[in-house]
C-alpha cells in the first residue's frame, strides 16, 4: 500500500475511536483501562497497517485488534478479576436519566447486565454496532452458524427477561390497587439500584470482598 | 416448522422475497411467534441507543497523538 494511503487510513482510524472506546467500556467495564486498551490498540494498527486489506471492513479489523489486546492483557500479565462495586467505577452503557426515554434504556441495560457473558457479546456486536454475521464470526472467531443460533438464543433470552419484568410489574400495579396507603411507584425501587456489574478487570488488581 | 435461526434472518431482513414471505405466513399462523418477533424488533430499536453517549464524547488527546505521530513520520 502506498504511503498516501496509509495516511488516508490513519485518518479513517480517527473516525473509529469512538465506537472502539465504547467497545473496550462494554469489554473492560471501566473508564480508565478502556481507554488504556484503546491505546494499546491503536499502537498496535498502526504498526500493523500494511496488513489491512483495502477494501475490507476497518471497524471490524480495529474491533479484533482490540479484541485481542484484551484477551491478552488478561492472560500475560496475569491481571486479577476483581470484583469492585462502588459507585464511581460504575460505568453503565447507558446514559444518565435524563430524559423520558432514558428510563426505559436503563431498564433494558438492567436486564442486558443480567443475560450471559456470550448473549451481551453477541448483541453488543450486532444489535448495538451493527455488524453483518459475518463481520461478528470475524470478530469472535466463530462460524458463522454458531452466529446465527447465538443471536437467537440472546435475543430470546432478552424478550425473556423483559416479559419477567413486564409481569413483575402488572403483580405490583395490583397490590398498589388493594393496598389503601399510597404505594411507592413500582419502578422506584429498581430503578435506583445500579446493574449488577460484571467482575471487572484491573491492572495490578486487589482481590476486594 | 421455521427455524429461530431463520427468523432471525427474517427480522434483520437478510432473507429473499419468498423466504421472507414464508416467514411472514408462519407468522401470521403462530401469534405466540410473532409476538417474540415484535418484542425483538422493538428490542433492537432500543439497543440502537445503548451507549450512544460514549460515541459524543470528546476523544482522549493521548489517543489522537497516536495517530498523529504515525502520520508525522509517514510524511518523512
Amino acid at each position: 500500500m502506498k504511503k498516501s494511503e496509509h495516511q488516508k487510513t490513519l485518518d479513517n482510524m480517527v473516525s473509529e475511536i469512538p465506537r472502539l472506546r465504547r467497545f473496550a467500556r462494554y469489554l473492560a467495564k471501566d473508564s480508565n483501562y478502556a481507554d488504556d486498551l484503546v491505546q494499546d490498540c491503536l499502537v498496535r494498527a498502526v504498526e500493523k497497517i500494511h496488513t489491512w486489506q483495502e477494501g475490507t471492513n476497518l471497524r471490524a479489523w480495529l474491533f479484533v485488534i482490540l479484541k485481542n489486546v484484551f484477551l491478552n492483557n488478561l492472560r500475560i500479565s496475569k491481571r486479577e478479576i476483581i470484583t469492585d462495586f462502588s459507585e464511581e467505577n460504575e460505568i453503565p452503557l447507558t446514559a444518565p436519566a435524563a430524559q423520558e426515554s432514558s428510563i426505559a434504556l436503563k431498564e433494558l441495560n438492567r436486564q442486558f447486565q443480567k443475560l450471559s457473558h456470550d448473549h451481551q457479546e453477541i448483541l453488543f456486536l450486532i444489535a448495538v454496532e451493527g455488524f453483518k454475521y459475518d463481520e461478528a464470526a470475524e470478530i469472535l472467531k466463530l462460524p458463522i452458524g454458531t452466529i446465527r443460533s447465538r443471536l437467537a438464543r440472546a435475543r430470546q433470552a432478552l424478550v425473556n427477561l423483559s416479559d419477567e419484568q413486564d409481569s413483575l410489574d402488572e403483580k405490583n400495579q395490583e397490590q398498589a390497587f388493594r393496598v389503601p396507603v399510597p404505594a411507592l411507584k413500582p419502578h422506584t425501587s429498581t430503578l435506583s439500584m445500579p446493574p449488577q456489574p460484571e467482575p471487572k478487570v484491573k491492572k495490578r488488581g486487589v482481590r476486594f470482598q | 416448522m421455521i427455524s429461530d435461526d431463520k427468523i432471525m434472518l427474517y427480522i434483520d431482513g437478510l432473507l429473499n422475497e419468498l423466504e421472507t414471505a414464508e416467514v411472514a405466513a408462519y407468522l401470521l399462523e403462530n401469534p405466540e411467534k410473532s409476538r417474540e418477533v415484535a418484542r425483538i424488533r422493538e428490542q433492537n430499536e432500543a439497543l440502537k441507543a445503548m451507549g450512544k453517549e460514549i460515541l459524543e464524547e470528546p476523544i482522549p488527546e493521548n489517543l489522537l497523538n497516536i495517530i498523529n505521530s504515525a502520520k508525522l513520520k509517514g510524511h518523512n
